[in-house]
């Protein structure tokens, strides 16, 4: 028996088949077992990360993580402080507040400008809101309202 | 416009990674019974060999975006696929008592049209073949994995010595010289049956 023999001998192996209807509903279980994936992986993923969380905090020394953890909460405490408006309630209340102490027409236009800047939270700026919260003499003079109409606001440009 | 049965490998790749994922089942529809061949021969187990059929597709089909196009789609799959069977058969050897000799399959069913064609219709030629098959699979399944497979993809599948240096991730040199041993240990198998 030489080379060729043996090679002719293997090319029947590929006569060796699990007869066609194996493959009939091939397709069919190819998708459901895509989709099974597709399911499987979120959890594994989410529990994979928690694991390797987990694992690395347990190598963190204890006063490291005790550091840690009392300057992030000083910080998340200082972030809410930070971002608290003055006063409570919305920034419609906010405004109103502002609005004591104005003559009656200006406070027609202020109130316009602040609807009109509300209406379309793209137009809303946020130092324009800070600082409409400051004493009344700053306020006293509003420059951009002009008569009945609102004038648009430049972002460059604060009260 | 082109039917999907017409279109190159290539062009199918193309329009999945464009978005037309349908077009990959075109790709699992051409390859399906050529990877069985390949994956069944070296683990001669069906329900292996169904499971990493499923994995090699999957696998293929979320590799798509960063295949480079250095090699075929076919080289490409191949390789997939001869990974995944030769990680599974790592794994039989480690886990020796999970696995037994009794579940590998010597003897598959050989195509009808054959048997037909080749006139081997009467149940005493046909009892040769089959014993035939049964000791060619005994002395395939004695061959190491590597191999097991340049012998499944040259001599079975027909692929050239550089398609499976590619695949195999080896020389050209390395997969003749596996080949020719490979051949060597088969003959000796098979004399004693054969004289």
């Amino acid at each position: 028996m030489n080379q060729k023999n043996i090679s002719d001998l293997l090319k029947l192996k590929k006569l060796e088949s699990p007869g066609p209807e194996y493959f009939e509903h091939f397709l069919e279980e190819f998708h459901r077992y895509q989709r099974a994936e597709i399911l499987a992986q979120p959890s594994e993923r989410l529990w994979a990360f928690w694991l390797r969380w987990f694992d690395w905090l347990s190598s963190v020394p204890r006063s490291v993580a005790l550091c840690g953890a009392t300057v992030a909460s000083f910080a998340i405490a200082g972030v809410i402080l930070i971002s608290q408006p003055h006063g409570s309630g919305s920034s419609f209340a906010q405004g109103d507040r502002v609005l004591e102490g104005f003559s009656p027409k200006r406070h027609q236009v202020i109130n316009a400008a602040v609807n009109y800047a509300y209406a379309d939270p793209s137009r809303q700026q946020p130092e324009l809101q800070r600082k409409v919260s400051v004493s009344e003499h700053d306020l006293s003079s509003p420059r951009y309202a002009t008569g009945e109409t609102v004038a648009p606001y430049e972002t460059s440009l604060t009260f | 416009m082109k039917s999907a049965e017409t279109c190159s490998d290539e062009e199918l790749m193309a329009s999945v990674l464009a978005g037309d994922i349908a077009a990959f089942d075109h790709l699992v529809l051409r390859y399906k019974e050529r990877l069985y061949g390949v994956i069944y021969n070296m683990t001669s187990n069906h329900e292996d060999t169904n499971d990493l059929l499923m994995e090699s597709f999957d696998k293929a089909f979320r590799s798509l975006p960063s295949f480079k196009g250095q090699a075929s789609f076919y080289t490409w799959i191949y390789r997939i696929a001869m990974n995944r069977a030769l990680n599974l058969l790592q794994k039989r050897k480690k886990n020796k008592n999970d696995f037994s000799l009794n579940d590998i399959q010597l003897e598959d069913a050989i195509q009808k049209e054959f048997l037909d064609a080749s006139s081997l219709v009467d149940p005493e030629r046909q009892t040769e073949l089959k014993e035939l098959q049964i000791k060619l699979n005994e002395s395939l399944q004695k061959l190491s994995d590597e191999h097991r497979a340049v012998v499944i993809l040259y001599d079975i599948e027909g692929l050239s010595h550089g398609d499976i240096g590619r695949i195999m991730n080896c020389s050209e040199g390395t997969v003749r010289s596996r080949l020719h041993y490979a051949h060597k240990q088969l003959q000796k198998g098979l004399a004693s049956y054969l004289k």
